[in-house]
């Protein structure tokens, strides 16, 4: 006996596969510094006089987050340091000024009309909220300018020429 | 009998290197080094580009006279403690006439603080009269500590005994050039 094999299509069938594709949901929120380094100059009678900033570092604060979220700023002491040791001139005699930047996500997304942006904070060692109730987005930036003002550029006379340094620190959090 | 005492000024401005590091973090938390690079600046001014001692009077020539007070006559700014030095170019002349600058004395005292904040202090000043000299400076204001835009008033004199210096000369106007140099101390 020979046995015929003969495949069987059916008109309108086709083969078929599943899978389940799972979404995870968890937070996400990551927080970075453009510019590493930031400089204000107080090398001429001008800055002396009037003062003088850091100029304006674009995106110098770049956020992604996946709930709303808020972020102070602090320092790491409440004097400049100089020459390894702390110096007596004070972080607050500097005023970071900071401003609505860029979506870094390319796809121009709108700032968040709820954003609340500290315009100027005087830098201390205590965490001081500089933006809060942005909405959660994947990656915004915020400009800062560091200024020291007119009225407090005498904290710099008398002192030794050189470089005065404090790390400025930015912290994200879910609000 | 008239003298002009013309007034220049110039600004000594140093500048030394700088330095900056860097530091960056990512995650809940991200850091910057912030600097602030300073360096010795100074600056010098003269408010009134010309000055006048009149010498017209027999009041004049018998207990001298001077230019009045001139407000805000120099103005200092420094980030460190200061000396201020005057010289004159030239005797006093007039068409090849000469009266020796040495009759005429600089008398400096404080002024107003045009700077931003609060007036530093002024305890650390010292303030001297001198008689000007042709190419010899004479220190008139010395301060142990800097602030920005300190105004100094001067009354240039000629004393009683000094005036019969200006005696028998023809009449016109006697000049000079007065300078100004500003020194970190």
């Amino acid at each position: 006996m020979t046995l015929i094999l003969v495949p069987i299509l059916v008109a309108g069938q086709i083969k078929t596969a599943q899978t389940q594709v799972n979404v995870i949901i968890a937070q996400a929120q990551s927080i970075s510094i453009t510019q590493p380094s930031v400089d204000i100059q107080l090398t001429q009678m001008a800055h002396y006089v009037s003062g003088n900033t850091s100029g304006v570092q674009t995106n110098h604060i770049n956020v992604g987050s996946t709930t709303n979220y808020q972020i102070s700023v602090r320092t790491e002491s409440d004097y400049l340091s100089f020459n390894g040791g702390n110096s007596a001139i004070p972080v607050s005699t500097i005023a970071l000024q900071a401003t609505m930047g860029s979506d870094l996500t390319g796809s121009n997304t709108p700032a968040s009309l709820t954003t609340i942006i500290t315009p100027s904070v005087t830098l201390s060692s205590t965490d001081t909220i500089v933006i809060k109730n942005a909405v959660a987005e994947g990656a915004r930036g915020y400009n800062v300018t560091y200024a020291i003002p007119a009225t407090k550029t005498s904290y710099y006379l008398n002192k030794p020429t050189g470089t005065y340094s404090t790390t400025v620190i930015y912290t994200l959090a879910s609000q | 009998m008239k003298k002009v005492v013309n007034i220049a000024s110039f600004a000594i401005i140093v500048f030394a290197g700088s330095v900056a590091s860097a530091q960056i973090a990512t995650g809940k938390s991200a850091s910057t080094t912030l600097n602030v690079n300073l360096d010795n600046a100074y600056d010098i001014q003269v408010g009134q580009s010309s000055v006048s001692i009149d010498m017209k009077t027999p009041n004049h020539f018998q207990q001298g006279n001077d230019s009045g007070k001139q407000t805000g006559h120099v103005v200092v700014s420094s980030n460190t403690g200061y000396e201020v030095k005057v010289a004159a170019e030239t005797e006093l002349l007039n068409n090849g006439t000469a009266i020796p600058v040495s009759t005429v004395t600089v008398t400096p005292t404080l002024g107003a603080y045009k700077g931003a904040g609060t007036a530093p202090t002024v305890a650390d000043v010292t303030l001297t009269q001198n008689a000007l000299a042709v190419g010899t400076e004479k220190t008139i204001i010395a301060k142990n500590s800097g602030e920005t835009k300190r105004e100094y008033d001067v009354v240039y004199a000629i004393s009683a005994e000094q005036a019969n210096q200006y005696l028998n000369k023809t009449t016109g106007v006697y000049s000079t050039k007065v300078t100004y140099s500003l020194y970190a101390k």
